[in-house]
């Protein structure tokens, strides 16, 4: 209870545990959390096979922050290259002169590009090795944490979003539509994913976009079944009773009311999710029903690696722990969240 | 892309296998070639075979089977006439022919079995099977997709008597010893079935008569525990040569790094290696102390498929195929992905079809040439985003030169082609993705026609006439011309092969068809797979064909162990493990 | 009780026609058919046109969907659910070759699980902050964050080749036949030994925790600070008071938890040659074998329901609110 953090009541209050070190684990699982973020949106201006700023006859150009700037979300296609470096035929390595100014990126390779030979071991000029194909791995690594993070993010956002619209209808108008979203949540458990995955495939392709649709359409009836107990107690309670006799509209009394109490559960349910949907990814590339070849993913590489466990058993260490990292920080965060949430443990804790 | 059932066709090599072995193996492991020695007390009578198996077999039923799978039963459990043995040439089996000739018009043939052949429960094999195996397999409800091939030309199949049938053909046709060969099945357990069920595969009898079949070969199903293990016991009734083995246990094991571990802890005897388990895996001792691994030729190459009637109309251009064919950099393809195991494709049929003796050069890598090609083509870097482009033929809109890759989902080597591929193209301009596709999908979409481009693999046939199901213009609807190829030069071309009977005249036939293929390149040839194997030390007799040592005669009916004073059984495990420190 | 028992039962009929219904549809809409998957399997010249229509026809292919969804309806209700595509045997036979082995692993599973987490979670939830504690909680997230193919590989390496303690191959030894019922047992459990784990680990990593957060709410109830007010010993509280009420909450978990771990691993199956349900679904899955994957629809719907429908009648029977609720 002394160290709470005025800054950010949810994330840092920790009114759970008196003790310092859990909120020291805590901060430390939201920086890794943060930096895989960071990781993901800046991927280009870590590991690019294009320097970030170089001079090119006479003009500087930027090819690396235009990459990162048209890859964000939404804004993106609003950014495009400048014009010999958007060419895919365009090798920056050759055709800058050795003694124009450029400064690369810390890893200056791409995550697809072959520039080494196989399965070398971690040097100065590849951190961590190259694969089997001469990749750097350390390239596809910081890629592959973009795929991660888009991949957690935006299916647990789809998970949540399904959930919540269902399980809330279920919870808020109960009855006959209760009835209903009950019995689509419990058909959505039984039934089997693997060939949501095979149709989703198909029709929208091997892409990121088609990993986030499954595991988001899979992932999202424990969230329902959380938001529906919660709208169902919430619609119980005094508050909602005073606001529905002052005249409250229903929609006023869901969003305002009952939400915001659904939301904290979800939140932490949420967060365990991204880890699972890491796993997730990891799970279907080893079928090979994964992101696709053209994308580097942890799964992938891990994939890949499986394949030379035996030779190369070393290539597997830096997926296994980006996975490792990743799991461990969702788990933390949302234990943390889930401590911080819950006003009976944070209460019955902190008497002890 | 390797996949199990991408199975394809028989062979007619003059290749001395030996040979080609003697090159890629060192000398202590010779031992594994020799045949089963006169003296048969150096034999071991009582051995057991431990096999390895990708999956299960779909059926025993030499008539309804079909995959690679499926055929590594089919020379144990059942006889035939008509065998491809080590160089997968047509021959005659001598422990069941007693004779067979060609009338001298080609229209008739004359097949007279022995009198000592038995079905497994002791009844006569005689003409009157084979007759009716003839009849089930021309019948309209009987799915007969590998025995079926060729049988339709068989007009008239009679039975003079007991022993002897006549055939007569529709035409004299250069195939029709490979229309002979079709299997036996036995007509008094199968006749009553067929009653009941023409389709042999419907009915619960059927199904059962299918698993536990009553052959003809010196095998006997004893046990299938399903996705676990098949077991064969020898039939001591057997009339021919007896084989070396007591028992031959299948284990179904998918994964092959588990299948590889397996085979050094002794689970196994024999498995077939993915190149990274050839190159790399196996140079460990506990390998080594286990067995040997052998590479053979094998007709097998793999390719692309270019949709040459599709929507895109990047790949309509035969300037435009030889163009990619060109930036396809297999020396590197071979180096990186298949570990130098594999050489470059020379062409799709083995040299032997076509008295080919130079190796074709017009495929070597070269990316200016094949820019230059597409220049030519009028597929221009002419966009501002570095991409070619070219006007459709109405001139409305411009057309990317880009294409959609297929590949098979699981397949380990076929993303790491099309990586090298596309780091290539990306550099003269052309965009190349790639979709990884669930098998039947794959399929279904080659079947319709539905695609850019496919990765694949192909195993010539023992018969050049084979490839007629790949390039022929009438295979486009009913065969496996998924490309849509049409060229009424091929077309008259295999009509004529299939028609000549003079093996120099045939020869220099396929060769104007290998060329002219090469040149339309409806398809890209990439690599050629050799095959790949790992035998335990004891195993002896192995012979390897153009399509691995299982699927040629006399197979694994040839392989024996030598008898040892130490009991031979140490790899089989008896409850909790024995320790087998070698 | 009863009135509340029928309810709840009547309610799982939509549920389970819904399942039935959807995955048909779905399955069925799916690119690829079972003629199109052996399609590929051509043996010398492959399939003509007039063989894929007859495969068409004997898989009913031709046929719209929802008349087709008639026929295997009208058989299911009699308790038929076809033959294989793949092999012509009855769906049941196929079904039960494999039913048993998983389900008498999924048992002996959740057995173990309980018997591990059980003492390690009351030890962490007794010790909350400890160094024990945070090695606990940090391993389990560890061996959960594992995807299980690289333990799989790790344990056949080193403890199946390496230790050579257990074989990694299959579920019985070849001369499984002739061994005596204690030998038989011995090594079917030897044989599972090793997948089982590779169950058992990430179930235990994710069970723990669990139980750990659970029992520390429970620790910190009135009637435990009561009980032990009373003067009661460590040990009597913990085994009368806490570990019941730790229980309950797990009742539901278990309800998530067995269905999941009798789906089986495509993954560990393959890896293990493991004769269990989750390579069946994937292998009939590769092969559009459709009545098959309709037999383990309904298996599953079934045990889902039926385990849901256990565990609510339990928790109706411990709390006379629900059944009113």
């Amino acid at each position: 209870m002394t160290t709470a953090n005025p800054t950010n009541p949810i994330l840092w209050t920790d009114h759970a545990s008196t003790s310092k070190r859990r909120n020291w684990l805590a901060r430390s699982a939201a920086a890794i959390a943060i930096t895989f973020i960071l990781v993901a949106l800046l991927a280009p201006l870590l590991a690019w096979h294009q320097p970030i700023v170089c001079k090119y006859q006479g003009q500087f150009y930027f090819p690396a922050i235009s990459d990162t700037a048209s890859r964000l979300p939404l804004v993106g296609s609003w950014f495009q290259k400048a014009k010999p470096f958007r060419f895919p035929s365009f090798d920056a390595r050759t055709a800058l002169e050795p003694d124009a100014f450029a400064l690369w990126p810390p890893v200056p390779y791409g995550p697809m590009e072959m520039v080494a030979d196989a399965n070398r071991p971690a040097s100065r000029r590849h951190w961590l090795g190259t694969d089997d194909r001469g990749r750097d791995v350390l390239a596809r690594l910081i890629h592959g944490t973009c795929v991660s993070v888009r991949v957690g993010v935006y299916s647990m956002l789809l998970a949540g979003i399904v959930g919540i619209i269902i399980g809330g209808a279920a919870g808020f108008y109960g009855g006959a539509i209760d009835w209903m979203c009950s019995r689509l949540i419990e058909i959505m458990m039984c039934f089997p994913a693997f060939f949501l995955i095979l149709v989703v495939m198909v029709w929208i392709g091997n892409g990121v976009t088609g990993i986030i649709l499954v595991i988001g359409l899979t992932q999202w009836t424990s969230i329902a079944r959380l938001v529906r107990a919660e709208f169902l107690s919430g619609r119980e309670l005094d508050f909602v009773d005073a606001a529905r006799s002052y005249g409250a509209s229903g929609w006023y009394i869901a969003l305002r009311h009952l939400l915001p109490a659904a939301l904290a559960p979800t939140l932490v349910a949420l967060t365990f999710g991204v880890a699972d949907a890491i796993l997730l990814e990891a799970g279907l590339s080893w079928l090979g029903l994964g992101v696709g070849a053209d994308v580097a993913t942890w799964g992938g590489m891990l994939r890949d690696a499986y394949d030379q466990i035996r030779t190369h058993p070393g290539l597997m260490t830096a997926p296994c722990t980006a996975i490792f990292v990743s799991v461990l920080c969702c788990h933390i965060l949302g234990e943390q969240l889930r401590r911080s949430l819950d006003p009976r443990i944070g209460f019955s804790e902190s008497r002890s | 892309m390797m996949n199990a059932k991408l199975f394809h066709i028989h062979v007619v090599c003059m290749v001395l296998i030996t040979g080609i072995c003697a090159a890629t193996v060192c000398a202590d492991e010779q031992p594994l070639f020799a045949p089963v020695p006169h003296d048969r007390s150096m034999v071991d009578d009582d051995a057991t075979l431990k096999c390895r198996l990708r999956s299960e077999p779909s059926s025993f039923n030499p008539i309804l089977m079909f995959t690679a799978i499926d055929a590594q039963f089919e020379y144990l459990l059942w006889d035939r006439p008509f065998v491809l043995d080590k160089d997968l040439q047509w021959s005659i089996n001598p422990d069941v022919v007693e004779s067979f000739a060609f009338a001298d018009d080609h229209l008739h043939a004359t097949l007279k079995l022995k009198s000592s052949l038995r079905w497994q429960d002791g009844t006569p094999m005689t003409s009157a099977d084979l007759v009716f195996s003839w009849q089930r397999i021309l019948d309209d409800h009987v799915i007969a997709r590998k025995a079926g091939h060729g049988t339709e030309q068989i007009t008239q199949c009679e039975a003079i008597n007991p022993q002897t049938v006549r055939f007569t053909f529709k035409e004299a046709l250069a195939t029709n010893k490979w229309s002979v060969d079709f299997p036996i099945i036995p007509k008094h357990i199968y006749e009553p079935l067929v009653r009941d069920d023409p389709t042999m595969q419907q009915s619960d009898a059927c199904v059962q008569a299918n698993r536990n079949p009553i052959g003809s070969g010196p095998y006997q199903v004893s046990e299938w525990l399903s996705g676990e293990r098949i077991v064969l016991s020898r039939w001591e009734g057997y009339p021919g040569p007896k084989p070396a083995f007591a028992r031959i246990i299948f284990r179904v094991m998918p994964d092959n790094n588990a299948a590889l571990l397996a085979f050094e802890t002794g689970e196994i005897d024999e498995m077939s290696l993915a190149p990274q388990q050839f190159a790399a895996d196996t140079d460990n001792q506990r390998f080594k102390d286990r067995g040997v691994k052998i590479r053979g030729e094998q007709w097998t190459n793999y390719y692309i498929g270019w949709n040459t009637r599709g929507p895109n109309a990047f790949l309509t251009e035969p300037a435009v195929r030889n163009a990619i064919g060109l930036a396809i950099n297999r020396p590197l393809i071979s180096e990186r992905v298949f570990f130098g195991l594999f050489k470059e494709s020379a062409g799709f049929y083995p040299a032997s079809f076509t008295g080919r003796d130079t190796p074709r050069t017009s495929n070597n890598f070269d990316l200016e040439q094949a820019a230059k090609m597409l220049d030519d083509a009028g597929w221009l870097v002419s966009g501002d985003d570095g991409w070619r482009y070219k006007k459709s033929s109405n001139g409305a809109e411009k057309v990317r030169a880009g294409f959609v890759l297929n590949l098979v989902a699981g397949s380990q080597t076929s993303p790491r082609v099309a990586d090298i591929m596309r780091s290539d193209l990306r550099k003269i301009g052309v965009d190349l993705t790639t979709q990884t596709l669930e098998w039947s999908v794959f399929n279904e979409r080659n079947l319709n026609h539905q695609f850019d481009a496919f990765l694949s693999a192909w195993t010539c046939g023992p018969d050049p006439d084979e490839a007629r199901n790949l390039f022929h213009s009438d295979a486009a609807q009913s065969g496996r011309n998924y490309v849509g190829y049409q060229n009424p030069k091929v077309d008259a071309l295999f009509d004529r092969g299939v028609h000549e009977t003079d093996a120099g005249e045939r020869a220099r036939i396929y060769r104007t068809i290998e060329q002219t293929i090469l040149s339309d390149e409806p398809y890209t040839f990439l690599v050629e797979a050799p095959t790949l194997w790992a035998f335990n030390h004891r195993l002896r007799g192995v012979s390897l064909s153009p399509r691995g040592p299982l699927h040629s005669y006399p197979g694994v009916r040839g392989w024996w162990t030598p008898k040892s004073p130490q009991p031979t059984d140490e790899g089989l495990r008896t409850g909790l493990p024995q320790s087998d420190a070698p | 009780m009863w009135h509340y028992i029928l309810k709840r039962i009547l309610l799982t009929i939509p549920t389970f026609v819904g399942i039935v219904l959807l995955t048909f549809l779905l399955i069925h809409q799916a690119p690829g058919s079972p003629a199109t998957g052996s399609a590929g399997g051509f043996g010398e010249s492959g399939v003509s046109a007039a063989d894929h229509a007859r495969l068409r026809a004997q898989f009913e292919l031709d046929a719209p969907v929802i008349v087709r969804f008639g026929h295997w309806m009208k058989r299911v209700v009699c308790f038929d659910f076809g033959q294989s595509f793949a092999d012509g045997r009855p769906v049941s036979q196929r079904i039960a070759e494999r039913l048993v082995p998983t389900l008498t692993l999924t048992f002996a599973i959740i057995v173990i699980a309980f018997a591990i987490v059980i003492p390690i979670a009351t030890y962490a939830a007794t010790h909350p902050g400890q160094p024990v504690d945070k090695v606990i909680l940090a391993a389990c997230v560890g061996f959960y964050a594992i995807p299980p193919y690289i333990l799989g590989m790790i344990l056949i390496l080193l403890v199946g080749v390496a230790l050579n303690w257990f074989p990694f191959a299959g579920l019985t030894s070849d001369n499984f036949a002739d061994l005596s019922t204690w030998q038989k047992l011995k090594d079917v459990i030897s044989h599972s030994a090793l997948i089982g784990s590779c169950f058992l680990i990430p179930l235990v990593a994710y069970l723990v925790p669990f139980v750990r957060a659970t029992m520390l709410s429970v620790l910190k109830e009135d009637f435990v600070r009561a009980a032990h007010a009373r003067g009661l010993s460590h040990r009597r509280v913990m085994l009368r008071h806490v570990l019941p009420n730790t229980l309950r909450p797990l009742l539901t978990v278990m309800g998530l938890i067995v269905p999941a771990v009798l789906g089986g691993s495509v993954v560990l199956e393959v890896m293990f040659s493991w004769p269990g349900m989750g390579r069946l679904l994937f292998e009939s899955i590769h092969d559009r074998d459709y009545p098959v994957i309709m037999g383990m629809t309904v298996l599953t719907a079934m045990v889902v329901l039926g385990v849901t429908l256990v565990v609510d009648l339990l928790y109706a029977w411990a709390d006379p609110r629900v059944r009113y609720a």
